[in-house]
């Protein structure tokens, strides 16, 4: 499969963060000041759990670059278990995307609970790194998807 | 006086964390009341038996809260009890006496006390059911049997059932302050409920939509809070959430194959328009550069 591999490109990547930790850790890190990409773009989701796997593909087939799920620590998910729900969802969505034909490095799950400004920096700049290493598009971006 | 043949023991020791604070042999928490407990014992011995010799051996003493540093001040000044820094290694029966070997931390030597009583305090544990009554009320418990609170800073009193709220012992080892404290709390939690004709609730809530379900009840073996019970539609079964229990988690929806449950807010419709808005955007102003992304 010939892709053309655009090193310097800016990616997109589909953020789904939980309200009660990543996504108020995403706002910690802004608040002080913490330096990050900027490409990622988040969502707000109730909890991890919520990630149905349509979420995922719609992100691929609309051309996402990556994808990133972050969620709270396991045993500290504000509804008990959530996180333990997306964890294992997760670990089916990569062999599935495997499966499919799209590399598992464009999706991932973190835990990053809301006082950790810093590391929501380093995770999502690892990430970013990793999904530009990748090159763009996705084997699944679907073009005149646009609704 | 001593049970085994009714006379007064001259000397008495207490040994604390008796199955507390040591995986090994026992629980890994701290059972809490103990070291207060144990002062009071002593105090209370020392009252009955002014000769007596007291002793109370430690691993540290655990005595945080208003007036408890005190009270233990004033056992080992004023009531002569012999606070020991030590873990006793063993109590061994001898001529009638007990014998209680340890080390003294502070001296770093053995020490061995010839007993007439030796009073463990063990460890706090959760009733044995505990586990039965929580699956019962459909709440949760930990690895210890101790049933959980909803959040551990901000709703200590509620469980992941709404309407079934938990004080004193029954959610860990405390003491009668504490209890009480949580137990008016649950009480007014209680009566927040009672005291009105209609219930409010979050708007954030799942709905079953029943032309769609199949009845297959995945949800409900998602859904923590046991909000989705079994119903009846069109003479098929058919799930139903609880609006006045569901928390709004959306794990039941992520979990529904046949998509008939729907969140009212942060429903699906609004999440695939986030996501299409992201790419929705002309080329060249999406990313970094452009900053005018459609999300928000
Ligand atoms: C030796 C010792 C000394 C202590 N000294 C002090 C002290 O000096 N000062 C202090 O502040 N604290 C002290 N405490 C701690 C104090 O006892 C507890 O904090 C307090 O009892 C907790 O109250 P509670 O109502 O939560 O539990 P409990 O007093 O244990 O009451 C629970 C009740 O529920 C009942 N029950 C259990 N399961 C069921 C069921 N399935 N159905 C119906 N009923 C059920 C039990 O029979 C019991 O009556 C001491 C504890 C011990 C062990
Ligand atoms: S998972 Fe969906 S189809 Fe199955 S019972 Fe629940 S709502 Fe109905
Ligand atoms: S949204 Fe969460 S709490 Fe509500 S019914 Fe679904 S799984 Fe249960």
């Amino acid at each position: 499969m010939s892709k053309e591999r655009d090193r310097g490109y800016d990616p997109t990547i589909v953020g789904l963060l939980c309200n009660w930790c990543t996504y108020a850790g995403a706002d910690l890190a802004g608040t002080t000041r913490i330096k990050h990409p900027q490409n990622m773009r988040a969502i707000r989701i109730p909890c991890s759990g919520r990630v149905s796997p349509h979420f995922i593909f719609t992100s691929l087939f609309q051309g996402a670059d990556g994808v990133f799920i972050g969620g709270c620590h396991p045993a500290d998910c504000h509804y008990t278990s959530g996180n333990y729900y997306a964890r294992r969802r997760f670990a089916l969505m990569k062999s599935l995307l495997d499966f499919v034909g799209v590399e598992p490095d464009r999706l991932t799950l973190e835990w990053v609970s809301a006082s950790e400004g810093d590391r929501f920096a380093e995770v999502v700049t690892e990430f970013t790194e990793g999904v530009k290493a990748l090159g763009r598009p996705n084997s699944l971006k679907r073009d005149g998807l646009e609704s | 006086m001593r049970l085994s043949n009714g006379e007064a023991p001259q000397t008495i020791v207490f040994i604390h964390c008796v199955g507390s604070r040591d995986p090994s042999k026992g629980f890994p928490y701290c059972s809490r009341i103990c070291c207060m407990a144990t002062a009071k014992h002593a105090v209370i011995a020392r009252s009955k038996l002014p000769d007596a010799e007291i002793f109370s051996f430690y691993i540290d003493i655990r005595a945080a809260g208003k007036g408890y540093e005190e009270f233990v001040r004033r056992a080992i000044e004023q009531e002569d009890i012999e606070f020991i820094k030590g873990r006793p290694a063993r109590v061994i029966e001898k001529k009638g006496k007990l014998v209680v070997r340890s080390e003294d931390a502070f001296s770093g030597r053995p020490i061995e006390v010839e007993a007439d009583l030796v009073v463990l305090t063990n460890g706090a544990q959760s009733q044995d059911d505990a586990p039965e009554l929580a699956q019962t009320l459909g709440i949760g418990y930990d690895q210890y049997g101790f049933f959980n609170e909803l959040h551990p800073k901000l709703r200590p009193v509620e469980t992941n059932k709404a309407g079934v709220f938990i004080a004193g012992m029954c959610q860990g080892p405390k003491d009668i302050p504490e209890s009480v404290s949580q137990a008016s709390a649950a009480a007014v939690k209680a009566l927040q409920i009672l005291s009105k004709d209609e219930l409010s609730r979050e708007p954030q809530v799942a709905e079953v939509n029943p032309f769609r379900c199949t009845g297959c009840m995945d949800c409900m073996e998602v859904c923590f809070y046991t909000a989705i019970e079994e119903d009846e539609f069109m003479r098929r079964k058919v799930a139903k959430v609880n609006p006045g229990v569901c928390q709004g988690c959306g794990a039941c929806v992520a979990a529904c194959m046949g998509g008939a449950l729907e969140m009212k807010i942060f429903n699906d419709e609004q999440i695939y328009a986030e996501i299409t808005g992201l790419f929705a955007v002309p080329k060249g102003t999406r990313g970094t550069d452009g900053g005018e992304a459609a999300h928000e």
